[in-house]
């Protein structure tokens, strides 16, 4: 639901406090208020992402502040940030995030975000994917890799089979065939549960609650080259943490030499922001 | 005071919200794991070893023990391995002690750099991992 306040120029109330005694101040703001343009409140059908607080008057003596939409609550009732590996099982830290933000920018993000919830995943691990895959762009790509998650055919035919398989109902509502790879709604399916498979592939080699970011180590890597992320500190050299690649292969991977798992895990998460940290399921 | 009261707030919200601007919190060693080496599976030498699959761990070294995973990356088990009907402990990322073939598992080396040494360490964030050195 979405409030609009009365705007009381600031200008406007000092010159009401100067000339007045506070008692007839407060009254005189309540006239003012009373008057003019004032909009009440409104109900309106929530479209995207909850309307977030952006405050636009200081207050002398506090510290400016911007909150951008989509900054988590600082409260503990509200979603936090990424979880220790300690413990089993679990879900939970999922939420809103600058990623989310973007597919929700699209004219399919609203049915992306449901796609990945009845696959289990949450909606912000799936927006981060295709803020890195594509800037959330539905565009062509090298090979047979295609859509705003950059799939490649056969990738994408067996996550769209396996997500159809665990439920049927989703069937319905997919474009058949390999044109779906270019239908952004019906690819997010198949992104959800090759998140969701990655997820589970960490989880069962003992890292709890994934997060996004570890889940991207698996999409670049695979089953080996993820989990050894998952295990290692930012001051590892990839090339040592990635023991099983040859020079040459690394190269071929785009890691630099001296590249550290910091540096790597640094540029994947200026790219997604507070997703980074969040768990992909949901 | 109330202006004290919001100034803590407001500078808490900040800091916060710098956190999770971040989008990750930086993980550092914590502990090397003494009594404990690195290995790996031995398949990821072998031809496609990228793509080598995990391989079954067990809730203890008897064959009737149920399967609880797999076990992937780099597997840290105690030094020396001391192998029970064929399976060694295996330290999880979460703490937890599994059992996994000794016939799977080859000394962890790194086909990039030679002179590198793999130590199994406690990371920041609670994870079981490993560091390196060389």
């Amino acid at each position: 639901m979405k409030f609009q306040k009365a705007h009381i120029p600031r200008e406007r109330l000092r010159s009401v406090r100067r000339g007045c005694p506070r008692g007839a101040a407060l009254a005189a703001v309540a006239l003012v208020a009373g008057q003019g343009p004032v909009t009440a409140q409104q109900a309106a059908t929530l479209n995207g992402p909850p309307v977030q607080v952006r405050p636009y008057v200081s207050e002398p003596g506090v510290p400016q502040i911007t909150i951008n939409p989509g900054t988590p609550s600082p409260f503990p009732s509200d979603t936090g940030e990424a979880g220790t590996g300690g413990g089993t099982g679990g879900s939970g830290n999922v939420g809103t995030s600058d990623a989310l933000n973007t597919m929700m920018g699209t004219t399919w993000g609203n049915t992306a975000v449901a796609n990945a919830e009845s696959v289990g995943v949450n909606p912000s691990a799936l927006a981060a994917t295709c803020v890195l895959e594509s800037g959330c762009q539905n565009v062509g790509g090298s090979g047979t890799v295609a859509g705003a998650f950059q799939m490649t055919a056969s990738t994408y035919t067996a996550m769209i089979n396996a997500a159809v398989a665990q439920n049927p109902s989703l069937a319905g509502q997919i474009v058949p065939g390999l044109a779906g790879q270019m239908d952004p709604a019906t690819e997010s399916i198949a992104a959800s549960e090759y998140l969701l498979q990655g997820a589970q592939s960490l989880e069962n080699n003992g890292v709890s609650s994934p997060t996004v970011l570890d889940v991207r180590g698996y999409y670049n890597f695979g089953p080996q080259g993820g989990q050894q992320l998952a295990q290692a500190s930012d001051s590892e050299p990839i090339s040592d943490v990635l023991n099983m690649y040859t020079p040459s292969q690394l190269a071929a991977n785009g890691i630099t030499a001296g590249e550290t798992v910091g540096q790597w895990r640094s540029s994947v998460a200026a790219k997604i922001g507070n997703a980074a940290g969040q768990s992909v399921s949901s | 005071m109330m202006r004290f009261g919001a100034l803590l707030l407001a500078s808490g919200w900040v800091l916060t919200a710098v956190v999770h601007a971040q989008g990750y919190t930086p993980v550092r060693p914590v502990k090397t794991l003494s009594g404990w080496q690195c290995m790996s599976l031995a398949s990821v030498y072998g031809a496609d070893g990228t793509n080598a699959p995990p391989v079954s761990v067990y809730d203890g070294p008897g064959p009737g023990a149920p399967r609880v995973g797999t076990g992937a990356g780099v597997i840290i088990v105690p030094y020396p391995i001391q192998p029970v009907n064929g399976r060694v402990e295996m330290l999880w990322p979460n703490g937890r002690k599994v059992w996994i073939q000794a016939d799977e598992l080859a000394p962890w080396h790194s086909l990039s750099n030679s002179n590198a040494v793999c130590h199994p360490t406690l990371l920041s964030n609670g994870r079981y991992g490993f560091t390196t050195s060389g």
